[in-house]
């Protein structure tokens, strides 16, 4: 009998062991390494990828501007699947990245909004050509041009508008601020960057690379 | 004494392999995705749509469409309400499944709370389709559609700022905290309102989505904050219920109101004057799309489309107002 207590009594023991596994000691904000899940920082998540790959995208991807507006003539759809992006497909809002050359001819911060006008080298239509200069900056489009990120791989739609969020920041850092964009009535610049098509006669670059010539 | 020494020691040697074999390192997690066969359905012909009450139009409408699409590709469609109780919802996840439902078309009843669900109905081998509101995991449920809230919002805070003059006091009415969307919608307002630093938020409540809610916070804030003249919403039923306090307080006109959704009511006050502006989702074309996607992946295996899916929202005011109805837009 009390070889059989005994024998129940190990047999427990070898259990309790073996259900138990291991016990880890993690440290406090190292959570992460044992769930996976990192709490979510937008700003580095952007830090990590702008200079090494979306800057090097939106140059190597962007058509010149003049070309497009011409081609264009009044409907930028019609060149979407030439040199744009959907943000659903094959509809929904419609994106283009683009370069361009030309003088600014105002700079306007009246409203946080701010933008400067630019009269394109080698174009003379209509489309009135302005770039985002911040605080505030309108819509997401370098955020909706870049091939490489997608609404897909973001934990819900805080954490995607983050990113746009976070983009923003950094081109108001690392593009605007150096540029010294209230100088800049007169002068000539070369520029990159991305437009989501809104009104039909003006267009809204938001910058990924400015340069003041 | 030998002798138990010896047990002692075999036993010992025994629970350290135990603990080696079944301990350390073992993933009792199963990971995101786990197995990725597709999903055959529970063997019936049975399309559940599991939405908020339908007293709510938007609601009442993605699952119309869901419905009409569903049953026009063939499936005989059971429609059911959570009524924004995650433990109800669970129950009738339960009901799909004992139903042998073919696949669950969700507009679920919290980003969290949801993730149990939809991960038991997988196991049963049914597939759910989410719209309108997402969960906070992906590799469970087959797709998610959602309206690109953010987008709506960022382009509806706009016109406000705009109506605003760039300046005053304003107050703001929250969603339902448990959905993603709230948080996005004010968030994307704050973007846009929060750079004009002669507009102040003066007041900032939740009224959970609900008309009779907007209605009662809306007043109270008017008590308290005479000068507010604008109101921001994260749904049109809230600001419904703002438009009805601001009458009356006979401030009828005088305080430009935003929503979001695109409601036939928000159409109403918009042509009337009583509201600035909408953003509408498009839920009659994202339940479609939901539907669609089912009975794609039931024939195929797959939707061939990514698992989260954004689809635009419009921005609405009195200049294209005329242009929406039953939440469609026509050019």
């Amino acid at each position: 009998m009390k070889k059989r207590i005994s024998l129940i009594l190990m047999i427990c023991l070898v259990m309790v062991f073996s259900l138990t596994g291991c016990v880890k000691v993690v440290q406090i904000g190292h959570e992460d390494e044992v769930t996976g899940n990192k709490a979510f920082n937008a700003a580095e998540s952007v830090e990590a990828i702008w200079e090494s790959q979306a800057v090097p995208e939106l140059k190597e991807k962007a058509v010149e501007l003049p070309k497009l507006l011409t081609e264009a003539n009044g409907t930028l759809k019609s060149v979407a699947s030439k040199y744009g992006k959907y943000s659903m497909g094959d509809s929904g809002e419609l994106s283009f990245v683009v370069k361009g050359k030309g003088q600014v001819t105002e700079v306007n911060t009246e409203k946080k909004a701010g933008y400067m006008t630019v009269q394109l080298d080698g174009y003379n239509g209509p489309m009135v050509v302005k770039i985002q200069i911040g605080s505030v900056f309108k819509g997401a489009a370098i955020r909706d041009s870049l091939s490489f990120i997608k609404y897909e791989d973001y934990t819900n739609q805080v954490d995607w508008a983050k990113i746009s969020q976070s983009i923003h920041d950094v081109v108001a850092k690392d593009v605007i601020a150096p540029a010294k964009v209230t100088e800049l009535k007169g002068k000539t610049i070369e520029f990159t960057g991305a437009f989501t098509v809104d009104k039909p006669d003006e267009i809204l670059v938001t910058p990924a690379e400015l340069i003041v010539k | 004494m030998g002798k138990f020494k010896k047990v002692l020691a075999l036993v010992a040697s025994l629970c350290m392999m135990m603990m080696l074999i079944a301990g350390c390192g073992a993933d009792k997690k199963a990971a995101d995705g786990g197995d990725k066969a597709a999903l055959k359905g529970g063997g019936s012909n049975i399309i559940y749509i599991i939405t908020p009450s339908h007293s709510n139009p938007f609601f009442k409408t993605e699952a119309d469409a869901a419905a009409a699409k569903a049953k026009a590709l063939g499936y005989e469609v059971k429609m059911v309400s959570h009524d924004d109780d995650a433990t109800k919802q669970s129950e009738l996840f339960e009901n799909a499944i004992s139903d042998k439902a073919a696949a669950i078309i969700c507009d679920n009843a919290g980003a969290d709370a949801t993730v149990a669900a939809v991960k038991k109905a997988r196991e049963a081998g049914i597939p759910t389709f989410l719209i309108d509101r997402e969960i906070n995991a992906s590799g469970v449920a087959i797709s998610q559609i959602v309206a690109n809230n953010y987008q709506g919002a960022k382009a509806i805070a706009e016109a406000f700022v705009e109506k605003m003059g760039e300046k005053g006091e304003y107050a703001e009415l929250l969603g339902k905290e448990s959905d993603t969307n709230a948080g996005v919608r004010s968030k994307a307002f704050h973007e846009v309102i929060d750079q004009y630093k002669d507009m102040k938020m003066v007041a900032q409540q939740t009224a959970n989505w609900e008309q009779t809610e907007g209605f009662q916070k809306t007043e109270t804030i008017l008590q308290s904050n005479p000068n507010i003249k604008g109101i921001i919403c994260g749904n049109d039923t809230m600001a419904v219920g703002a438009v009805a306090a601001v009458k009356n307080a006979g401030l009828q006109g005088k305080i430009a109101i935003i929503g979001v959704d695109g409601s036939d009511e928000a159409a109403a006050a918009i042509k009337a004057g009583d509201m600035t502006g909408t953003a509408l989702q498009q839920a009659a074309k994202i339940a479609e799309m939901a539907v669609e996607q089912a009975d794609k992946y039931l024939k195929t295996g797959s939707t061939g489309l990514d698992e989260k899916q954004l689809v635009d929202c419009i921005a609405i005011t009195a200049k294209n107002v005329d242009k929406l109805k039953a939440f469609v837009y026509k050019e």
